[in-house]
C-alpha cells in the first residue's frame, strides 16, 4: 500500500534508502541526544550552583563555564562541524558516517542543553532548598532529590527542545557526509533534481519532530504535580 | 536550651554597614515556646536562621544545646540541623512529592531504612491531623494542610527544637488558630522547645510563654509574656500590644487618665467562683471600682477570663490585688497611679 503510494505520487524515491536514512537520523538523534542529556546536566549543574548567591557560588568559574557555554553556542553549526574535523578524525578516526557526526552534534547541543538546565533549576523555590539545608541534606540532596526532580517536567521540556535541535542538525551534518535524511535530502534530492526525494526526506523528519515533540510533551505533563 | 551571646551579623551593600542583628544576648528556655516578634525587617528572620545555622553570626555566638552553631560545618552541622526542626511561612514542600513521601524526606536525609520511614511517617501524619490525605500532592492540598505536612516534616527525627519563621503569616485567621493550637499541643506533648518569629501580636498571646521584642536588629524587651505586656517598657511592645487591642484586646490608652489600672486573669475553670471574688472584693473592701472591660482569652492553658479594671483610688490597688490574689486571681498593676 506504502509501495504503491510511494511508486505513484513519489516515483524516484525507493522505501529501502529512506528507511536507512530515518534509521541514521534516529540513531545520530538518540546518541547524540543521551550524550547531550548527561553532559548538559552536567554542566548546567555546575553553572547553576558556581552562579553568584548558590550553594557553591564561585565568580571566576561560574565566568567561566559561562564563557565557554557562550561560546559553543556562539558557532554556528556547520561551521563547528568545520572546525571540530581534525578533532573527529583523532578520536572516530573518519571525517565521514553516522559516527563522525556525533561530537560536532554533542559539542554543538550539549552547551544549549546546560543553558536550558541553568534555567529550569533556577525555577526551583529557594524555600525547598532552604528547608533540605535545614533538615540537615547536603549537595548531593540538594541536587538528587531537590533540584532534578523538582525542575523535572522543564528538564524534559528543554530536553525535547534540543532533541529537535539535534534533527536539525542532523541535517546539516548530512550534508557534509554523515548520512541520514539531511544527506538524503542534499545529495539524492538536490542535487540530482529530484524533488520527490527532497519532500519524502522532509516528511520523514517533520514526523521524527512531531513524535518527540508529543512524547516529550506528554512525559513533561505527567511528571508535573504543581 | 539556647543561648546567644552579643550576637550580631553585619552585611555590607553599597559601601554601607548595615547590622540586620545588633549584638543580641538572649537566653531561650527548654521545653517553652519563645516568641520573638518585630515588624518586617528587624532582623528576626536573620536571628531565627542563626539558630540553625543557615545564617552565620559575624561575631558572638550562638549555643544550641551546647553546640555553637556559628562555628559547626559539615557533618557536624548536618548532624546537629536532624534534631532541629524548621517550618516556614510558605511551607517549602517539594511539590514534586506527595505528603507522605515529603514527610519522608526528612527521613531519607537522616538515613532511616524504607521500612522504619513507613511507620514513622504513618505516625507523623496522625499526628498532624492528616489522615486520608496521605497520597495528595501540595498543590491539592490548602495552606493548612500544607502547614501541617511541614509540621510532620520538621517533626520526623524527633528534633529537641522547632524553629517557627512566621508559619502562620501565609494564613488565615481560623486556620492560623489551628495551627497554634498543634504547635502548642505538640510542645506540650513532645516536650520540645520552640522558637517561633511573627509580627503578630495574636500568635505571641495564644501560644507563647516567653517573648522577645526585636527592633531594628536589637532584642528591647524580653521576658514572660505575661509580664512584659503586663507592664511594657518600650514604644514598639505597645504598639504591639496596640495591635491586639484593634482585635479585641484591652488598649490601656482608653482608660481614664487618673486613678489605678488592674487587669485580673482566672482560668476558665472555676471562673464563675473566681469572678465573683472580684464583686466579694468590691463590697468588702468598700471599693469603688469601674469594669472598663472584661471578655474571655484563648492562652496557652486554655481559655481564660480576663478583666479590666479601674480604681479611682490609686490607693486602693494593693489591698484589692492581695485580696484577689488569695483567691487565685491572677492579678497585673497596669497602672498605679
Amino acid at each position: 500500500m506504502l509501495a504503491e503510494w510511494i511508486s505513484a505520487w513519489l516515483p524516484n524515491v525507493r522505501l529501502a534508502p529512506l528507511l536507512k536514512a530515518t534509521e541514521d537520523t534516529l540513531y545520530m538523534t538518540a546518541m547524540a541526544g543521551a550524550a547531550v542529556f548527561v553532559l548538559g546536566l552536567l554542566l548546567g549543574t555546575a553553572l547553576h550552583l558556581t552562579s553568584p548567591g548558590r550553594l557553591l557560588a564561585n565568580r571566576p568559574l561560574y565566568w567561566a563555564l559561562s564563557t565557554l557555554t557562550n561560546v559553543f553556542r556562539a558557532i554556528p553549526f556547520i561551521i563547528l562541524l568545520v572546525l571540530l574535523i581534525p578533532f573527529t578524525r583523532a578520536v572516530v578516526g573518519t571525517i565521514l558516517g553516522v559516527n563522525a557526526a556525533l561530537p560536532a552534534l554533542i559539542f554543538g547541543a550539549a552547551p544549549f542543553y546546560a543553558r536550558l538546565v541553568e534555567l529550569a533549576f533556577r525555577e526551583v523555590d529557594r524555600g525547598v532548598i532552604e528547608a533540605t539545608r535545614a533538615m540537615g541534606g547536603g549537595i548531593g540532596t540538594v541536587v538528587f532529590r531537590v533540584l532534578i526532580p523538582e525542575a523535572a517536567p522543564a528538564l524534559v521540556s528543554g530536553l525535547t527542545v534540543t532533541l529537535i535541535a539535534l534533527v536539525g542538525y542532523t541535517a546539516m551534518a548530512g550534508a557534509i557526509g554523515a548520512g541520514g535524511l539531511g544527506h538524503l535530502a542534499y545529495l539524492e534530492g538536490f542535487q540530482r533534481s529530484r524533488r520527490d526525494v527532497t519532500l519524502a526526506a522532509t516528511l520523514a523528519v517533520l514526523l521524527i519532530v512531531f513524535v518527540i515533540q508529543f512524547l516529550g510533551d506528554r512525559l513533561a505533563r505527567r511528571l508535573d504535580k504543581r | 536550651m539556647i543561648t546567644l551571646d552579643q550576637v550580631s551579623k553585619i552585611y555590607h551593600a553599597g559601601g554601607r554597614r548595615i547590622a540586620a542583628v545588633d549584638e543580641v544576648s538572649l537566653a531561650i528556655p527548654a521545653g517553652r515556646v519563645t516568641g520573638i516578634i518585630g515588624q518586617s525587617g528587624a532582623g528576626k528572620s536573620t536571628l531565627i536562621r542563626m539558630l540553625n545555622g543557615l545564617e552565620k553570626p559575624s561575631s558572638g555566638s550562638v549555643l544550641v544545646a551546647g553546640r555553637d552553631m556559628g562555628r559547626a560545618s559539615g557533618a557536624e552541622l548536618r548532624k546537629a540541623r536532624l534534631k532541629i526542626g524548621m517550618i516556614f511561612q510558605h511551607f517549602n514542600l517539594l511539590w514534586s512529592r506527595t505528603a507522605r513521601a515529603n514527610v519522608a524526606f526528612a527521613l531519607e536525609i537522616a538515613g532511616i531504612p524504607r521500612a522504619e520511614r513507613r511507620a514513622r511517617v504513618e505516625e507523623l501524619l496522625r499526628l498532624v491531623g492528616l489522615e486520608g490525605r496521605e497520597d495528595a500532592y501540595p498543590a491539592q492540598l490548602s495552606g493548612g494542610q500544607k502547614q501541617r505536612v511541614g509540621i510532620a516534616r520538621a517533626l520526623a527525627n524527633a528534633p529537641d527544637l522547632l524553629l517557627c519563621d512566621e508559619a502562620t503569616s501565609a494564613l488565615d485567621p481560623q486556620t492560623t488558630d489551628q495551627i497554634l493550637d498543634l504547635l502548642s499541643e505538640i510542645n506540650r506533648r513532645l516536650g520540645l522547645t520552640i522558637v517561633l518569629i511573627t509580627h503578630e501580636m495574636h500568635v505571641v498571646r495564644r501560644i507563647c510563654d516567653h517573648v522577645a521584642v526585636m527592633e531594628a536588629g536589637r532584642v528591647v524587651e524580653e521576658g514572660l509574656v505575661s509580664e512584659v505586656f503586663a507592664a511594657p517598657k518600650q514604644p514598639i511592645t505597645r504598639r504591639f500590644i496596640r495591635q491586639t487591642a484593634e482585635e479585641g484586646g484591652f488598649d490601656p490608652a482608653l482608660a481614664p487618665p487618673e486613678g489605678a489600672l488592674l487587669r485580673l486573669t482566672h482560668a476558665a475553670e472555676g471562673g464563675e467562683a473566681q469572678a465573683s471574688a472580684f464583686s466579694e472584693a468590691v463590697l468588702k473592701l468598700g471599693l469603688r471600682a469601674n469594669l472598663l472591660q472584661a471578655r474571655l482569652i484563648q492562652t496557652p492553658e486554655g481559655p481564660s477570663g480576663e478583666i479590666v479594671a479601674h480604681l479611682p483610688d490609686p490607693s486602693q490597688a494593693r489591698p484589692l490585688a492581695g485580696f484577689l490574689a488569695a483567691r487565685g486571681i491572677g492579678v497585673d498593676i497596669l497602672r498605679e497611679a
